[in-house]
């Protein structure tokens, strides 16, 4: 539970703020540009979490606005967060922006949000569409329908079971769209070798369906038989709120009545040792006081018939390089200087095949920096792999029922393999 | 809207508080709620409207109304409240139902005489058998508030209640299903099977997206495993990997889980068993996130994942951080001293790394060695390289490390007094920490090497008592002139003193107090399982919890059936144990008087892990230096 929520501004000044509870003193956000400048001098100590005389101060950033929810007792933590960033994707949806501009122009609307979204610190209606249906943001344009949805109050949802879905929901053409995408995350040494590999993978759905339907999905046994250490075990797996759990926990069968629009229904995580997709072997040279010499090669470690496109390998330089001379025979080369970078992208890169790169910058004569100051930066890789899972799941089927309507639907499934946040190689 | 003037237009916000626009009203209500003690009997001229509004058809202008009656600390407004509250309670619409509950907690917190007194206690009980989940869900959040709170309401659920409950979560929202998982840490089990019954409703809520579901469910699991006989192994599997598998989710979330990793690691070593890997930091990981995975990659370090660790640590300690990089140095020596059969693969590592004669790197790799000096005897070849980088040790715990070591080996060490001559030719402006421990040094040189030290000690002594303001140096060398100057009287009683027995480092067991972990088990992912200190000193008021007791509190955790790692008995001999090393603490080390912890006994904190700091003051950062008493109060943990 929450005492209150503030949004604050770049330096930490109260932009905004609701009290649920009253019981902490609006001093205490005065204290908080103090509690981030020293956050800003200890960065080791500059955790989303402080605690200043009795008062926890929990805050998220976005963008130039903090976010944060203050309390006295002892509470749990995910779910303020979990709230702020909710708080953040509403607002956002509603705003198309959040910033300090959108703040100051709608607090009206804002403190309508915050009323409905939270009550005596906890969290109540958090669904952007439930909140959509009855909170409008352009109510003095559109008067008597506010009016009207005044009298009627929160929609029947709400209190539905199927509390994330609204009845009388209709499409003329009934489709169901599924994305199995994979991130790859890799950790390689100097030497190649792979220190941590996983896969983070998602099902994302888009329901264009009528009515109250009820889908199941058929996965192939990557996941049924986890328990069985057959093939790759799924380490965990996380259903959204619609998937019955139970049903999933004593059958292994994934059902569910989708949320109406685009949602995320499931994602796992499997922690396997992988063979890097793309393999980046490149040495850095640097001869002393001239010139900084790159020898970059790398491999589609994919089959013939994949090809992994948009791929890019970012490779750190110093900072003062300068005058790039490079040699290629595919994509192109970039040198990013705001970025100390030199970018090497390939817009398509086929399965087997294995490419070079040479790359020389001059270092300037005279330098200030201090030659035992290396920076270490690793490379990163970038790629998509369309048509391919790199954990070998795959969609059975995906059988719909709308048992009141009965319509022809139909479902759509794509593959893809990307490169995670964390695809790196380390430089000796 | 900040402007003070704003309480002037009160009568202004009056005149239009009785519009029938539900925004208008809405910052009416928020007006009068932010201004009421202001101006009393204006408020108070509102009641009519606000009842008013409690009468209206509108669902919306009830609910609003209700929020706000007993927002207002004023107590005619309490009582007008109760009339509405058991009104709304009966009404049609969820959301009405839902206020009026939460407005029974708003006017618990003002009155909760007035509470008991009217019944509402009772109407919140009733209600846990209400037919919407929603509201079942909104009284046992308001009941749940008031037992943290109340001094004499303990929640007790039968099985039958419990049953109930778990099988309200399939068709509860995930803020519902929350609330729910946290009622029923009120259920104590009687018997094992009562226990397992219960797990087997809640283990499928572990794959909710929800990351605070998946914390709650694993609290609650875990607490139920204290009364089960024996635990499947393949519960503890799956309660790991969904801990773990949230190690992707945003930031803070991802701190949240690492810190209750970490008390994990502590309480359930053998239980619970993590990968060291998985907390290998990517390059863009925030420092705080850092910070704590190097913390688990330290507390999870073992003979058998020791190559891996120390290069992984090797890599972290030339990161373009600094604070980063000292980390991993100090991680490193601490592992030497924590992990005998490590330490020679350690001290390797560590000589490497100051080879590459990186400023910061070496600063961090003297005040490290000095610890592994003292806890071994076999690194005297580490000596000489230690030694040799002396010119480039500025910084001032880095230089009263090399000092001590100087002083202490001085026996081992060709040409000390010097060396030591010079480090301590700058006496006169050294920091406080600096002089006092190069005094001692010197003291202990003169009493190894009597002809060589002679000199020096002369001569720091003389500056120490006639130039040097600070009463500390200046007692501690008059204290040092007559020790020295009683010699020939008591012979050896110098020595005895000063260069005696220094107290070993040892590997005495510094686990945090098990009725510490086990109220901290109870609160996983809580703020204090954050902080990772006992609930009572970071919250004053908040009550503690306890296992509580039943005949079916068992040692289940030490039956775990099914396929175990074959590791475990190896995990559990390197456990992580922190070590008595008060690194920083150089004054009481030198001196050898072993450091007495008084602090009384909850008010430790988790001593090897990291505490987030505890802000109270906020100029403290500015004061220079801690005087020594202060540094003996305080304990310093081992990364710092």
């Amino acid at each position: 539970m929450a005492s209150s929520i503030y949004f604050c501004d770049s330096k930490g000044k109260s932009l905004l703020s609701r009290d649920y509870k009253g019981d902490i003193p609006t001093s205490a956000i005065e204290k908080f540009p103090f509690l981030l400048v020293e956050a800003e001098e200890d960065q080791a100590n500059a955790t989303p979490i402080i605690q200043f005389n009795g008062i926890n101060y929990l805050y998220i950033q976005h963008d130039n606005l903090y976010l944060l929810a203050l309390t006295k007792s002892n509470n749990n933590v995910a779910q303020i967060f979990l709230f702020l960033h909710k708080i953040i994707n509403v607002l956002t949806d509603y705003f198309k922006e959040l910033e300090e501009e959108s703040i100051r122009d709608n607090f009206v609307i804002i403190y309508e949000l915050l009323d409905e979204m939270m009550d005596f610190g906890y969290p109540q209606i958090t669904e952007i569409k439930m909140l959509k249906e009855y909170i409008t943001q352009k109510s003095y344009q559109l008067e008597r329908r506010s009016k009207k949805n005044q009298a009627l109050g929160p929609p029947s949802a709400i209190t539905n079971a199927v509390s994330w879905r609204s009845e009388g929901i209709m499409y003329t053409k009934n489709e169901a769209f599924l994305d199995v995408v994979e991130s790859v995350n890799m950790l390689i040494n100097p030497q190649g070798k792979v220190l941590r590999s996983e896969i983070l993978g998602k099902i994302k759905v888009k329901s264009h369906l009528s009515g109250m339907p009820d889908l199941r999905l058929g996965l192939n046994d990557k996941i049924i038989n986890a328990e069985n250490n057959k093939g790759v075990e799924m380490e965990d797996v996380k259903f959204h709120q619609c998937v019955r759990l139970s049903k999933f926990e004593n059958e292994k069968i994934i059902t569910f009545i989708p949320p109406d629009g685009e949602f995320e229904l499931m994602s796992y995580r499997l922690a396997t040792s992988l063979k890097p997709l793309i393999f980046v072997d490149c040495k850095i040279e640097k001869h002393d006081k001239s010139r900084v010499v790159i020898n970059t090669r790398i491999k589609a470690q994919i089959k013939k018939k994949s090809t992994a496109n948009n791929v890019e390998i970012l490779i750190p330089i110093p900072e003062d390089a300068d005058t790039p001379k490079f040699k290629y025979s595919h994509g192109s080369v970039k040198w990013l200087p705001e970025k100390s970078l030199v970018v090497w992208k390939l817009k398509q890169f086929q399965g087997g095949k294995e490419y070079s790169m040479y790359a020389e910058l001059g270092l300037p004569s005279v330098t200030i920096e201090d030659p035992q100051f290396q920076l270490k930066r690793p490379i990163q890789a970038k790629f998509q792999i369309p048509y391919f899972t790199t954990s070998g799941i795959q969609v059975r089927y995906l059988k719909i029922n709308e048992p009141k309507l009965q319509y022809q639907s139909y479902p759509w499934v794509r593959y893809i393999t990307q490169s995670g946040d964390d695809y790196t190689i380390r430089l000796k | 809207m900040e402007g003070h003037d704003m309480i002037n237009v009160y009568p202004q916000v009056i005149e239009m508080f009785n519009t029938d626009d539900l925004e208008a009203k809405r910052m009416c209500y928020y007006f009068i709620g932010t201004y009421a003690l202001s101006k009393p009997d204006l408020t108070l001229s509102t009641l009519p409207i606000i009842i008013n509004d409690l009468n209206t058809g509108s669902p919306q202008v009830v609910a609003l109304a209700l929020k706000n009656i007993t927002s207002i600390p004023i107590r005619e407004f309490f009582k007008e409240s109760i009339r509405p509250i058991r009104k709304s309670l009966k009404s049609e619409n969820i959301s009405v139902r839902k206020a009026a509950i939460f407005t029974i907690a708003r006017l618990w917190e003002r009155d909760p005489k007035m509470v008991n007194d009217e019944g509402l206690m009772a109407t919140l009980y009733d209600l846990i058998e209400d037919k919407s989940t929603n509201i079942v869900a909104a009284a046992l959040t308001v009941l749940l508030d008031i037992q943290d709170k109340s001094s004499d309401l303990k929640l007790s659920f039968n099985k039958g209640q419990a049953v109930y409950l778990a099988d309200l979560l399939g068709n509860a929202d995930d803020w519902d299903q929350l609330t729910i998982l946290n009622s029923l840490m009120n259920f104590t089990p009687q018997t094992h099977d009562e226990s397992y019954t219960l797990i087997d409703k809640v283990i499928s809520l572990l794959h909710h997206e929800n990351s605070s579901v998946v914390l709650n469910t694993f609290k609650l699991m875990l607490y139920l495993l204290n009364y089960a006989s024996e635990i499947e192994e393949y519960i503890i599997r799956k309660m790991t990997s969904s801990l773990t598998s949230l190690l992707s989710k945003p930031d803070e979330i991802r701190f949240l889980v690492l810190r209750n990793v970490i008390l994990l690691i502590l309480s359930k070593p053998k239980v619970f068993h993590f990968d060291v890997s998985l907390f290998f930091c990517a390059f863009d990981d925030p420092i705080f996130v850092k910070d704590t995975k190097l913390e688990i990659i330290y507390l999870l370090a073992n003979e058998s994942n020791l190559s891996i660790v120390l290069q992984e640590l090797a890599e972290y300690s030339i990161d373009v951080d600094v604070q980063m990089s000292k980390k991993a140095v100090r991680a490193i020596g601490n592992l030497a001293v924590k992990l005998e059969a490590a330490s020679k693969t350690c001290v390797d590592t560590l000589l490497d790394l100051a080879s590459n004669d990186i400023y910061y790197v070496n600063q961090e790799i003297v005040i490290v060695f000095k610890n592994i000096f003292r806890r071994y005897n076999q690194f005297d070849y580490a000596l000489s390289k230690i030694i040799s980088h002396a010119d480039k040790i500025e910084e001032p715990d880095s230089r009263s490390a090399l000092i001590w070591i100087i002083g202490h080996f001085a026996r081992k060490i060709p040409k000390a007094e010097s060396l030591l001559a010079d480090l301590v030719s700058g006496f006169g402006e050294d920091p406080l920490d600096v002089q006092l421990c190069s005094l001692t040094s010197v003291v202990k040189l003169f009493i190894q090497k009597p002809e060589e030290g002679q000199d020096v000690v002369l001569e720091i002594l003389k500056k120490a008592t006639e130039e040097v303001d600070n009463p500390d140096v200046r007692e501690r060398g008059f204290f040092y002139w007559r020790l020295l100057s009683a010699q020939a009287k008591f012979p050896g009683t110098a020595k005895d003193i000063v260069d005696g027995e220094v107290p070993l480092i040892s590997n005495e067991n510094e686990q945090l107090d098990p009725i510490i972990l086990e109220e901290l088990e109870l609160n996983i992912g809580s703020l204090a399982s954050v902080y990772l200190k006992p609930v009572g000193q970071v919250f004053r008021l908040s009550k503690r919890k306890l296992l509580p007791q039943s005949p079916a509190k068992s040692n289940g955790f030490s039956n775990i059936v099914g396929s175990l790692h074959s590791t475990s008995s190896s995990f559990a001999e390197a456990r992580p144990r922190a070590d008595t090393i008060n690194s920083n603490n150089t004054s009481t080390s030198e001196s050898g008087i072993s450091d007495q912890r008084r602090v009384d006994e909850f008010d430790v904190p988790a001593i090897q892990v990291n505490p987030i700091k505890k802000q109270s003051n906020l100029s403290r950062r500015v004061t220079t230096s801690k005087s020594s008493l202060s540094r003996k109060l305080s304990i310093r943990n081992v990364f710092h």
